[in-house]
């Protein structure tokens, strides 16, 4: 089939801002390449069975939304232990990505066990950063807007998505961004990530596309591109956010 | 007064003076000095005074006009902040302002807009006879992080008041979780038949909108029945009177002088404001979240007269810098009526870039769009013929706009 299936984990729960953009951006240029696309919505009481879908994406949450999320994506971790096990084309955000680790500690040093999927844990920081961010994936340069409060360090057996060249990453300490495990790109990035860094959405979309052993003629959009360098420009600049009024 | 605060009060005074004559429009600065001086400057001014705090993600600016019209007409002595001197150091320079220097307040009421983090702030130095909540939506995601903070700090400012009056939006659902069966406030609730608590001043029919007035019927308190001609467009003015004729129901001010006010109420700096360029009629909407922008986009969509379209987006501090929020805006809905609706859409600010990129995606015709830079050139542009043009804008590009405006036509300045 020509199909590809994008299985949208939980979206009545994680669903922070501007992800709309994130679907909208996979969505469009596969079907501007004559790929049609089918978008599956998930919810906590379906049967899921992840063979069936060749994008997963996961998105990022409230920290109200917590408490429900961990059981919830309990039920659905030996799949997504599958997927990732299978190189299927995964991509998680923020407080998304937080529940893959190992754990999470609150302020007052207590812990909740997440899924452990990744090797990494998660610590709650005082404050909360939030601007403009650019790192580098690969040579790629990627811009977002990090707002997070969490902090992750990644263990031995996990590599990070990318390198903080402005801005803060995971932690504000070893300048590392995100992570990556065989297919799954794992970010803090908002903004939303996608629309406006062309290359890592091709770099995203070719992923998806190997296991399918389909070719993909990319085109982006004169805005994406626009849009992209902007940022890129004021950040290299050491602008993360505009003069003060 | 103490000297302490004597001397607070008379710099705060002082600075005002000065920053008015020489037309800045920084309205905090006396305020930040006043409490470096005596950092109980609010209790201490307040104490003589009853209090009405306007606070909520939207509306804030125009319900506070609204109410600030029904006491004007009603006869009641008040003062008010001005518009954007709405954090905690503009909130003390008012209330230097409208104290004389033996301590002596001027009036009997201090009418204040009220930014709702502030409001948490000031619930625990100052007493509160009447609280408005217009609404609260997903809102300045850089600084507020998520919904549940707003409601959070909202809450705590109104557990510290319990002898308030609370005049709440009985359809958000964000508002009516602020309170519960054992709050101790006296509660007046505004809203419409699909409110889930029962309204107390109800929304019974809409009869007539425009782009620059609308007509409604309600019931207030007791079952009577009132038309109302509000002078200002848009579902989203229409609940904000609500709001303002629940505070004049908490405030004892007869719906007949309420309805007046509305009648004649004046649209407040950017929000639905109209001026004249040449023979074109600018219209200004301040944009910030996606439920407000929505809803002006709603406003514009539904009269679709052939007009031109402004949007200017920056992403100052004052603007909120995580610009996400336009992603969840409904373009898509206006996409679809924009190529027979607008003759041009201008895209200006410092994120230009990135309102085209969501602008392609939500499927305008980029034929029709033309990022300028230069709000002197566009404003030229548009009133090169006299159909209507909608400007919306974020905060900081308001002033922006204002500044070109006013070296082409005689407007008020930024503090009035």
């Amino acid at each position: 089939m020509n199909k590809i299936h994008i299985a949208h984990i939980f979206p009545g729960l994680l669903n922070c801002s501007g992800d709309f953009g994130n679907l909208k951006a996979i969505t469009r240029h596969l079907e501007d390449d004559k790929i049609t696309t089918e978008i599956h919505a998930i919810s906590p009481d379906d049967d899921f069975d992840a063979s069936k879908y060749d994008f997963f994406y996961i998105s990022g949450t409230f920290d109200y939304n917590r408490e429900k999320l961990i059981p919830a994506l309990n039920k659905i971790r030996p799949e997504l232990e599958k997927a990732i096990a299978d190189n299927k084309t995964i991509l998680a955000i923020d407080n998304g990505l937080v529940l893959l680790g190992k754990y999470y500690e609150d302020l007052s040093g207590k812990r909740k066990e997440c899924l452990g999927l990744l090797d990494f844990y998660t610590v709650q920081g005082e404050d909360r950063e939030a601007n403009n961010y650019l790192f580098d994936v690969d040579g790629l340069k990627i811009v977002g807007f990090e707002n997070h409060a969490e902090k992750i360090y990644l263990g031995e057996n996990l590599k990070p998505l990318g390198k903080v060249l402005v801005g803060n990453g995971n932690n504000g300490e070893d300048q590392t961004e995100g992570v990556k495990f065989n297919n799954l790109f794992g970010t803090f990035a908002g903004g939303p990530i996608l629309p406006k860094n062309p290359d890592f959405c091709e770099l995203i979309l070719k992923t998806i596309l190997s296991k399918r052993a389909k070719e993909l003629h990319f085109k982006p959009l004169k805005t994406e591109i626009a849009a992209h360098e902007y940022l890129v420009d004021r950040l290299e600049s050491h602008q993360t956010t505009s003069n003060n009024f | 007064m103490s000297l302490r605060t004597i001397f607070a009060t008379t710099l705060s005074k002082a600075s005002s003076a000065v920053l008015k004559r020489t037309g800045h429009g920084g309205t905090n600065l006396p305020g930040r000095i006043a409490k470096k001086i005596d950092p109980n400057i609010l209790t201490k001014l307040s104490k003589d005074l009853k209090i009405i705090i306007v606070t909520g993600t939207n509306g804030k600016t125009t319900t506070t006009k609204m109410i600030a019209e029904m006491l004007e007409n009603a006869g009641v002595s008040f003062f008010t902040n001005k518009s954007g001197a709405n954090i905690q150091t503009g909130i003390i320079a008012a209330f230097a302002k409208n104290t004389s220097l033996n301590g002596k307040v001027k009036h009997a009421y201090a009418l204040i807009e009220c930014d709702e983090a502030v409001f948490r702030q000031i619930s625990r130095m100052i007493k509160v006879d009447t609280v408005v909540v217009t609404n609260i939506f997903e809102d300045q995601l850089d600084r507020f992080g998520e919904i549940s903070y707003i409601k959070n700090v909202i809450k705590t400012a109104i557990e510290n008041q319990p002898k308030a009056t609370l005049c709440l939006n009985a359809n958000n659902p964000n508002v009516i979780d602020l309170v519960n069966s054992k709050s101790p406030n006296k509660i007046i609730w505004f809203g419409d038949k699909n409110a889930t608590k029962t309204p107390d001043i109800l929304l019974k029919k809409i009869k007539n909108t425009s782009i620059d007035n609308s007509e409604f019927e309600i019931n207030t308190k007791n079952g009577k029945s009132l038309s109302i001609n509000l002078n200002l467009p848009g579902e989203y003015n229409i609940n904000n009177a609500l709001a303002a004729l629940a505070a004049a129901e908490a405030l004892n001010i007869k719906p007949e002088i309420a309805r007046e006010s509305l009648k004649n109420v004046s649209a407040s700096f950017g929000r639905a404001e109209k001026l004249l360029l040449k023979n074109t009629p600018l219209h200004f909407f301040l944009v910030k979240n996606p439920a407000g922008a929505t809803e002006v986009l709603e406003l514009i969509e539904s009269h679709p007269e052939k007009s031109k379209l402004v949007i200017a987006l920056n992403d100052r501090i004052a603007d909120g810098t995580d610009m996400s929020w336009i992603w969840d805006v409904n373009f898509e809905k206006l996409a679809k009526t924009s190529a027979k609706h607008f003759e041009k859409i201008y895209l200006t600010g410092i994120r230009s870039a990135e309102l085209a990129l969501r602008l392609e995606y939500a499927g305008f015709d980029m034929k029709k769009i033309v990022i300028i830079d230069d709000y002197d050139k566009i404003l030229d542009e548009v009133s090169k013929n006299p159909t209507n043009t909608h400007i919306l804008h974020t905060y900081t590009a308001m002033f922006e706009i204002r500044r070109a405006l006013a070296e082409k036509i005689d407007i008020k300045g930024f503090y009035e």
